[in-house]
């Protein structure tokens, strides 16, 4: 039954969700301090692919649970939910840990930036709501097995 | 966790040395003088951003890499000033005040831009911590 709690749920992937918005703060972070910088290339993370990734990982791991076959050795890492890597996203003792990749969609400045404040903005805000969307989710998640447990529905 | 609040705290002490550089050009724009004489005129300063932040040895930052003292001086013929050299000739740092203001409304868009990112950290460690509660 415990096992079901923590591998049959989505904690997997909303940690993996949030652990994404955290790390990519910091990189939006050192592009809103560097906007001004000459020679400064802003870089990101592939918000998409990455979301392609979390939903193929969670329909593998309902698959295997569908299977029964949740019960391996990785599913203390992240419920089971084997998240696939690529070049820009990796697995490490902390966390998930995101390699930025310079953008190179706008005008190149004269100073050598290549800036686009309004994107850099709307990638703040579009952050935050992917991490406040993981961290209420996971609190109702909370909230439902706290009613659970005290029998109250 | 904190990383990305020392990303912005270093952009935000940055601005404020801009800030600080274009408030003493605005002071020395008026400041007339010589510059082969006892009484220098005042001096333009230009403040060159680089990324990284040498203060805590991380690679995302910004930080200030030097601050120019440009030594360009334009000439006014005051010879009733007392300190016109022997052409009459009183000279001023070359300071455009308009281009200070500009640079002035730069540097605190981009101290409310980097206050924008320290309140969307506060608010995402405030949510995560709700979920203690």
């Amino acid at each position: 039954m415990f096992e079901r709690l923590s591998t049959g749920s989505n904690f997997g992937a909303l940690e993996r969700a949030m652990q994404f918005a955290s790390a990519r703060q910091q990189i939006i972070s050192n592009n809103i301090a560097n906007w001004e910088t000459p020679g400064f290339r802003p870089a990101d993370v592939d918000v998409q692919d990455f979301q392609a990734r979390l939903a193929e990982a969670i329909s593998g791991q309902q698959s295997r649970l569908a299977q029964g076959v949740a019960s391996d050795g990785d599913q203390a890492i992240d419920g089971g939910l084997r998240l696939a890597e690529s070049q820009q996203f990796a697995i490490g003792p902390n966390g998930l840990e995101l390699t930025p990749e310079p953008l190179s969609d706008s005008l190149l400045y004269h100073d050598g930036n290549d800036r686009n404040v309004e994107r850099i903005l709307q990638s703040l805000t579009e952050n935050l709501q992917m991490f406040r969307f993981a961290a209420t989710m996971m609190r109702r998640q909370f909230q439902s097995i706290d009613n659970a447990i005290r029998e109250r529905f | 966790m904190y990383g990305s609040l020392d990303i912005s705290t270093s952009a935000l002490v940055a601005n404020r040395i801009r800030m600080d550089a274009i408030a003493a050009n605005l002071a020395a724009a008026q400041v007339g003088g010589n510059p082969n004489g006892p009484k220098k005129p005042g001096m333009l300063r230009e403040v060159l951003f680089a990324p990284g932040d040498p203060a805590s040895g991380a690679e995302a930052g910004v930080h200030v890499e030097d601050i120019r003292e440009v030594q360009a001086w334009v000439p006014r013929w005051e010879p009733m000033n007392p300190l016109a050299d022997q052409r009459g000739n009183v000279w001023y740092p070359d300071i455009n005040p308009v281009e200070q203001q500009a640079n002035m409304m730069f540097a605190a868009r981009s101290y409310e831009a980097n206050i924008a990112a320290i309140e969307a950290r506060k608010s995402m460690t405030s949510m995560a911590l709700e979920m203690l509660a």
